[in-house]
């Protein structure tokens, strides 16, 4: 670990009197329980266009042209380049062909519709990461800017000792297959996204929080989030009473 | 200086059984579960032998760089490149052409060449070869070997397995010896080596027995027949000749082919003799020279520009906002409405004319009525006094045919003097004369109408394919009606986003093409048919993930091998072409001194002097099977 895990627990106090209409009563320094999930994945990577490639996918998906002829009489190059090229993205996976005729495939329509030339690389292994209440995914921000701790311990050098919060359940298998077929998968896996996925490993980690108990609504400080941590509040919002009652 | 013992495994002649026993894996040994739990004889002499081959390969590219750096003057084969900075001293370590060499290396230990079978040759490892790949040295190569186990190059056959143990001083003389085509130390023209008395021995090149001697054509058929690499030996005066028909040949079977010459200045020549046709390029020199890549994007990006120029013409009447093809839509559409509404009207002012006409002859028609009755009353006449009629006789009868005859007569003047009146009366001109405006009105519309499906049909032509309207109908196809206009306008609709899409898309191609632009480049490289440069040059690293059919080594007898690898690494299939058997590469005396200089080795020194001295041609074509080596011509004796 580079840093500590979280800030001291009078950091947090002090931003939390600071913030308008808010008044503190209590701070609770929290372990969230979350997972782990590894697995190897085949996984939808952006690049840029080139030229031709980009121009190429554009005649067949937005223009109606679809042989070699048609394409080369189109663009005023030569029936050979333009041959290589579709071969270039038919290996991509881009096209596929029909005859004498190439088509989009799902991954070339996506590719031209976001302009990036997306290139399926399978055998990746990543991490995806699950909260440990819901089993629902973790935003990619969080899951960058988080520091996450292997176990469920942790003391900060001011004496500040987090407990681990109640309430943890088991990741549901198909945790990992509902998040790929969601759209906004790219939200929780960052740039490299999953189309397919093999999970390896699930293991338990621990997401170091603050929960600070107002008069008003309670407020929930992570590492991700300069202030409340909107995402956070919200996760841990039906569990909050259990926690100021185990106090 | 303690130097560890190297095993150095020659594998032995029985090439069928090691092939039988010995799975077909480019992989490193260490994922071969065989190899990590012992694994068998065979296996084992596999690993051994193209591992050996590879550290030799990989010291042979350091005392490369180390003897050039000594000597302060480029070797015969650094002078391979002529392009600024490539043999500059990089941050890490090392030149440019040591780097690029070693990329090589590491791409052919990691598998990650395009000919699967490059390794096995280069290595002479033929436990790694498949059945189609294998250079048989047995039958199939006619004298290869001898009865006193002498290889297919001459060379005297070891035993299986021979142990070298070179000590602190010097490099064991029969580590050296044993190699097959051993370099030999000649430089700059001065005779040392074997003569001399020097460690490494003088190469043998004889011509071997199981060569092809054929015409050009047949020689470049047999060639490109070779799965992962063959040998042509041309003379000098018909390497240029070979080379551009074999380029000729590949290019008709639409592979895409690397030439890799020694230097920059060979590919003057190589590039002038080649065909018409392929499209080449040169990427060992920059700037706007013909054939660069720089100047191949210029001449591409004209060439878009002025073949495109009449599409763009006619696409721009279906480009815009709004377009002017949808503004004769916009008419047809329009005059499709009022056609309907004219057609209407028309219609109604019939229908109105035909009530006035009827009004009238009411009103005018009291004469006709009455001479209609009268025709009644004289007609009925007969048929009421029958007796009468008996008793008249003949005469009576007459009469009455005569009263008859008149008022029909009377009736059928009254009845033209009506239509007469009828026809005269205003209120039936007038209305007629509506009516007769009105179809007018109407047929006017339609005819507009067609005008605008016409000129929307002319501007359908020039603009490629026109998409599928949909509905099983030919957009050419129209009756000039109104449900024929309006089942043309229908699909026009249907297809006009395709064709705004289309314009769209060709202004902003013509405007990316009008812009001079890097970007071109790597596509150019790409998709060429023809990519020429130098060895050294085909592992920039910007093309470093670019593979090719075909490899082409122009004059290979001037290649050792780990400047030839940078090439066929990126090829599936090799070509080498050249007359082997020339004066070393390299002088061997400075090679052996940098081998006693180096001392402990983890390579075999007889192998790494031999890819020093020893050119990539004169180390394939000795052991080429027939069919893998063909001479254009008769060798020179």
């Amino acid at each position: 670990m580079t840093g500590p895990a979280h800030l001291p627990e009078r950091e947090v106090a002090r931003r939390a009197d600071a913030l308008p209409g808010v008044r503190p009563l209590r701070i609770h320094p929290l372990l969230v329980p979350m997972w782990a999930a590894e697995v190897t994945a085949t996984v939808r990577e952006a690049h840029p266009y080139e030229v031709f490639d980009r121009f190429l996918a554009r005649a067949v998906a937005e223009a109606g042209l679809r042989s070699t002829p048609e394409l080369a009489e189109f663009l005023g190059v030569e029936p050979a380049l333009v041959a290589r090229a579709l071969g270039f993205l038919i290996g991509l996976g881009h096209l596929e062909r029909d005859g004498d005729r190439v088509t989009l495939t799902e991954l070339g329509r996506r590719s031209v519709a976001d302009g990036r030339r997306y290139v399926l690389a399978p055998h990746r292994r990543m991490v995806l990461r699950f909260d440990g209440l819901d089993g629902a995914p973790v935003p990619y921000g969080h899951v960058t800017r988080s520091i996450w701790l292997g176990d469920p311990e942790l003391t900060l050098a001011d004496g500040t000792r987090f407990r681990v919060m109640p309430g943890a359940g088991a990741l549901p298998d198909d945790a990992v297959a509902a998040l790929l077929s969601r759209r906004d998968v790219g939200d929780f896996s960052g740039p490299m996204v999953p189309v397919a996925a093999e999970t390896t490993v699930v293991r338990p980690v621990w997401l170091p929080v603050y929960l600070v108990e107002c008069v008003e609504e309670p407020l929930v400080f992570g590492r991700a989030v300069d202030g409340p941590d909107p995402y956070l509040g919200a996760l841990l919002a039906p569990w909050v009473s259990d926690v100021v009652k185990g106090v | 200086m303690t130097v560890g013992r190297c095993l150095w495994v020659r594998a032995g002649r029985n090439y069928g059984e090691l092939m039988a026993s010995t799975p077909v894996d480019l992989h490193r040994g260490d994922r071969d579960p065989a190899l990590r739990s012992g694994g068998s004889a065979s296996a084992l002499r596999a690993r051994s032998r193209s591992d050996g081959f590879l550290d030799a390969l990989e010291e042979a590219v350091r005392a490369g760089h180390e003897i050039d750096a000594a000597e302060r003057a480029p070797a015969r084969y650094a002078t391979m490149t002529s392009r600024p900075g490539m043999t500059r001293a990089l941050p890490g370590g090392g030149s440019l052409d040591e780097r690029v060499q070693q990329d090589a290396v590491i791409r052919l230990r990691a598998g990650a060449v395009a000919n699967p079978g490059l390794l096995a040759l280069l290595a002479d490892d033929y436990a790694l070869l498949t059945d189609d790949q294998a250079w048989p040295a047995g039958d199939e190569a006619d004298g290869a070997e001898d009865e006193d186990g002498a290889g297919v190059d001459g060379s005297p056959e070891p035993a299986a397995i021979e142990e070298i143990s070179p000590n602190d001083d010097e490099i064991s003389p029969q580590a050296i010896e044993g190699r097959p085509a051993a370099a030999s130390t000649v430089g700059d023209g001065e005779v040392t080596g074997a003569e001399s008395g020097d460690d490494v021995a003088q190469p043998e090149h004889d011509e071997p027995s199981h060569e092809v001697v054929a015409s050009v054509e047949e020689a470049v058929r047999v060639v490109l027949g070779a799965p992962d690499l063959a040998c042509l030996i041309t003379p000098p005066g018909a390497r240029l000749n070979a080379v551009g028909a074999l380029v000729r040949a590949a290019a008709a079977r639409g592979e895409r082919v690397l030439i890799a010459a020694p230097a920059s200045a060979d590919l003057d020549a190589l590039v002038a003799c080649l065909p018409a046709g392929p499209s080449v390029i040169r990427t060992d020199r920059s700037g706007m020279e013909p054939g660069t890549l720089a100047a191949g994007a210029a001449v591409v990006q004209q060439q878009i520009l002025a073949r495109s120029q009449e599409f763009a013409g006619n696409l721009e009447r279906w480009g815009g906002d709004p377009s002017p093809a949808m503004g004769w839509l916009c008419r047809l559409r329009s005059a499709l409405r009022e056609a309907g509404e004219a057609r209407q009207a028309a219609d109604e002012a019939a229908v109105r004319r035909n009530a006035v006409v009827a009004a009238t002859r009411a009103r005018l028609g009291s004469a006709v009525r009455e001479r209609k009755l009268a025709v009644r009353l004289a007609a009925r006449r007969p048929a009421t006094s029958r007796r009468w009629w008996r008793w008249g006789g003949g005469a009576v009868r007459e009469d009455l045919r005569e009263v008859l005859d008149r008022a029909v007569r009377d009736y059928e003047e009254s009845v033209a003097a009506l239509d007469a009146a009828v026809e005269q009366d205003s209120a039936v001109r007038a209305a007629a004369d509506r009516a007769a405006f009105a179809r007018i009105a109407a047929e006017r519309t339609v005819e507009s109408a067609e005008r605008s499906a016409l000129q929307l049909s002319r501007w359908l032509t020039g603009i490629g394919p026109v998409p599928a309207a949909g509905d099983d109908g030919d957009l050419w196809e129209w009756t000039a009606d109104v449900a024929g206009l309006t089942r043309f306008a229908e699909r026009i609709e249907r297809v006009e986003p395709t064709l705004r899409a289309r314009a769209g898309l060709m202004r902003e191609w013509r405007q990316r093409a009008a812009r001079p632009s890097r970007q071109l480049h790597a596509e150019l490289l790409r998709y060429a048919d023809v990519v020429a440069t130098t060895c050294l040059g085909a592992g920039r690293p910007e093309y470093g993930d670019h593979e090719f059919d075909l490899v082409i080594l122009p004059d290979a007898a001037r290649v050792p091998v780990p400047v030839a690898l940078v090439p066929m690494v990126r090829a599936r299939r090799a070509v080498l072409v050249g007359e082997p058997g020339r004066t070393p590469l390299r002088d061997g005396r400075k090679v052996g001194e940098w081998l006693r200089g180096r001392g402990r080795l983890v390579a075999d020194p007889a192998e790494v002097a031999s890819l020093l001295t020893e050119s990539v041609l004169d180390r394939l074509a000795g052991r080429a099977p027939a069919g893998r080596r063909v001479r254009i011509g008769a060798p020179e004796r």
